[in-house]
């Protein structure tokens, strides 16, 4: 089921009006599961297996987890738990994509046969509710979090419906505690009502407006100029490639962000926090910056669970921290997908964030220069940023190999040609609008700080903004509801 | 609480009913636009002699009216040659011209059919399991109560794009017939050549192209009997009928469920028979050339005279 069709704004207020009329805690979190449920039996069908494997997996190893004593058994269970997540996730995923290295290097060895597909489909959202599992119980064996109290509070966490398919990536430490109900300062582990209030469902639905502004009116409406450069770039000039990958880039914010302002708006009118998944990329000063204001769900998860045991096993070695960078990066953009431009996104990322580590680490004057202090330095770090990660949206969004280094060189080295690029925004006028539109809200967005906050603490700005929002979505609906790109993932 | 879920409303209720009223203004004034831009059109085209128009969806704007004059000059046959074809064009809408295309006097029609000019078109969404599923798929059951079928209504109509209209509004849009004489409702600059899709996102865009439609029966198509109409309004004033099925991309073609092809087929059989004529195949034609913009439409470009070439020829052919 996806946010942006009739289907699920039914489905929300249905599940709404259960809250409101029938006041039972049970019941409430009977609803919640059970909409979980429904909702991601909605697009997944029989797939919904796996959800529950995972799920019945993890919450039975969390708990042994916690009750051994032995560090060695901790440890086999904790690789059991691993081997069944990631072998879940790796046979859906990139079976086909190692089967096909296979037969490729098979075929250099002058192997006859080649090993058949397996054509799986691709269950939706598994790579978001993996790593949650796989955090809860990392985080129990590190003996950071109790184990969840019963099947159906874990349940909930793992298939909680706003962010199940396309994340933020829950931590069940931050999630768990608002199930349970409060008594002064302490968390009982009795599960609270859900109760909708006034400024949870004012900033909610600011949120969800935002997020549906961010996708149905830039994502979608950029998406057709994008597929027209992308779907065949020999022969188009430098900055026509450019203005591609720069469009790429809003609509990928604007899709995924998106989702992820609807998902927060969504779990806040039920009264739940869920973290933000993204502030202000396009204003990043350096790679790594880049990192913490992008998908910050995921950069967190994979220091945390990846980087972090990577380098404490050898602290202060340039090599292990450089490895350490290349290695996550490297799973960071596998994560995304199977295939290779998923891999060389990744590996650009690592490389830049390396070489900025480096940087910092060798020649701290360098980076610690009071140019980069200033105005003028700062913008210079934008926009010298900004063309780096532009530049890796060309290998997240161009599949084949070879149109991809055609691309990536027309990126790099300008031709100076003009003439066809004005042409082609002349024809794209709209589309390229919308480019400068968002990088003007964009701009306002980041110089005034939390504008939903403002936005919704006043019912007039309030109101004026959801029939902005509105307008805008219904005059420039082109039909049909397009798929969120981060369901794939 | 009561505030904030009035405001929500009422927002909603403002926006919306704005939304419908000004969206079913500017596609009036749209449609009386073009109706008034096609009569000035084919009165402005009717004092030529030896016509040709080619005529049906975007399937067939790929073919060069130029070319065909050209090709057809050098066979000692002058004609002028027209393509009128329109976006998201069906018989159901083409028949609604048929008068003012009589009016023009041409001598020839050519007319592209393609299958879904017989479908009900329905806005599905992409579930990622869609086929063979073993368990019942609840968002079915959901698109089934949803999809309103032949309704009057602008909004609830299959293909209605709210983006399309408030663009055309936006730029105000109006046929200039005297930039792209030869191709008035396209506008395609045939001097151009435009890029072909790569073999990949072919494959991928297939996919979503060939999404399920249901094919309406012979004897309860509208399309279908508006297109029969239209063949025989047209043999009764003596111009002559040629009528081919448009080519399909590989992808897309195998894609195509069985029973879609089957009932395509019965619906050119019946064509056959009831206006004696023959229907050329060109479905599977050119399905692995390199020359297609989409999976369904082929690229206008030099690279992509084939089609234009062999609609030429069927021409030439006929005028023999």
């Amino acid at each position: 089921m996806l946010f942006n069709t009739i289907e699920f704004i039914i489905f929300f207020i249905i599940i709404l009006t259960g809250f409101v009329i029938f006041k039972n805690r049970n019941f409430h979190h009977f609803l919640l599961l059970g909409a979980s449920f429904l909702f991601f039996f909605w697009s997944s069908n029989y797939l919904i297996s796996l959800l529950i494997f995972s799920l019945i997996l993890d919450f039975y190893v969390g708990k042994e987890i916690w009750k051994s004593k032995s560090i060695r058994r901790k440890k086999i269970l904790l690789i059991f738990s691993l081997a069944g997540n990631l072998g879940l996730l790796g046979f859906f995923k990139y079976s086909d994509f190692a089967i096909a290295q296979f037969n490729i290097l098979g075929n250099y060895i002058n192997l006859t046969d080649n090993i058949p597909f397996l054509n799986l489909a691709l269950p939706i959202g598994i790579s978001f509710y993996t790593f949650q599992t796989i955090s809860y119980t990392i985080d129990i064996y590190r003996g950071q979090l109790e184990p969840s109290k019963s099947f159906r509070e874990f349940a909930i966490f793992v298939a909680f419906f706003p962010q199940i398919v396309a994340g933020p990536i829950l931590r069940a430490k931050e999630f768990l505690p608002q199930l349970r109900e409060k008594t002064g300062k302490l968390k009982t582990s009795k599960l609270r009502l859900i109760i909708l209030t006034k400024s949870n469902l004012q900033i909610g639905v600011t949120m969800i407006a935002l997020g549906f502004f961010k996708k149905m009116f830039f994502a979608d409406n950029i998406a057709p100029m994008v597929n027209e450069i992308f779907a065949m770039p020999v022969g188009l000039e430098s900055f026509t490639i450019i203005w591609g990958a720069i469009g790429f880039g809003i609509q990928v914010y604007g899709d995924f962000s998106g989702y992820a302002d609807i998902a927060i708006g969504i779990a806040l009118i039920l009264g739940f926090t869920i973290p933000a998944n993204f502030n202000k990329p396009f204003f990043a000063t350096s790679p790594s910056e880049f990192w913490r204001r992008w998908h910050i769900s995921l950069s967190t998860w994979v220091r945390d669970y990846l980087f972090f045991p990577i380098i404490f096993r050898k602290i202060g070695s340039d090599f292990v921290l450089i490895f350490g960078i290349l290695i996550t990066f490297l799973i960071l953009g596998l994560w995304h997908g199977a295939g290779w431009n998923f891999i060389i996104f990744g590996l650009m990322h690592g490389i830049y964030v390396a070489i900025e580590t480096f940087i910092r680490k060798r020649h701290p004057s360098f980076a610690d220069n009071l140019l980069f202090k200033t105005r003028l330095g700062r913008i210079i770090s934008i926009l010298f940023t900004q063309y780096l990660i532009f530049f890796t949206w060309i290998a997240f969004r161009v599949e084949d190999t070879d149109l991809m280094i055609y691309s990536m060189q027309k990126f790099l080295i300008w031709d100076f040609q003009i003439d066809n690029t004005i042409g082609f925004i002349r024809a794209h006028k709209f589309e390229s609008g919308l480019i400068c539109l968002f990088l003007i809200l964009h701009f306002i967005s980041f110089r005034m700080g939390n504008l939903i906050k403002r936005i919704s603490s006043n019912n007039f700005y309030f109101f004026l903004f959801l029939i902005l929002v509105m307008i805008s979505i219904f005059f420039f609906y082109d039909g049909n509801s397009e798929d969120f790109i981060y369901f794939k993932f | 609480m009561k505030k904030i879920l009035l405001i929500i409303f009422l927002s909603f209720l403002i926006s919306f009913s704005m939304f419908l009223v000004l969206i079913q203004t500017f596609y009036q004034e749209q449609e009386i636009a073009l109706i008034e831009n096609e009569q000035n059109y084919y009165s402005s085209i009717q004092e030529i002699d030896h016509k040709i128009f080619l005529v049906g969806g975007s399937h067939i704007s790929a073919i060069n009216p130029f070319f065909i004059e050209e090709f057809l000059g050098e066979n000692n046959e002058e004609y002028e040659v027209f393509n009128l074809s329109k976006m998201a064009n069906r018989p159901l809408r083409e028949i609604k011209n048929i008068d003012l295309l009589i009016s023009a006097k041409p001598e020839i029609v050519v007319y592209g059919i393609s299958a879904r000019d017989f479908a009900k078109i329905q806005s599905i969404n992409t579930p990622v399991v869609t086929s063979n599923l073993p368990l019942p798929d609840p968002s079915l059951f959901f698109k089934d109560w949803l999809n309103v079928q032949n309704s009057e209504l602008l909004i609830l109509q299959p293909d209605f794009s709210p983006k399309l209209i408030t663009l055309k509004e936006i730029r105000g849009i109006t046929v200039n017939s005297q930039d792209y004489i030869k191709a008035p409702f396209f506008r395609f600059d045939y001097k151009r050549d435009f890029n072909v899709m790569s073999d990949k996102e072919l494959k991928l865009q297939a996919v979503g192209d060939a999404k399920p439609v249901e094919i309406e029966p012979i004897d309860k198509s509208k399309d279908l009997s508006s297109l029969k109409i239209i063949i025989t309004k047209l043999q009764e004033n003596n111009i002559k009928v040629i009528l081919f099925t448009t080519p399909q991309h590989k992808y897309f073609y195998d894609l195509v469920a069985t029973s879609e092809k089957q009932a395509f087929e019965k619906i050119i059989l019946d064509l056959e028979k009831s206006n004696n004529l023959d229907v050329y195949r060109f479905t599977e034609k050119y399905s692995d050339l390199e020359i297609w913009r989409n999976p369904t439409h082929i690229v206008v470009s030099k690279s992509a005279s084939i089609f234009s070439d062999d609609v030429a020829n069927l021409i030439l052919e006929e005028l023999k």
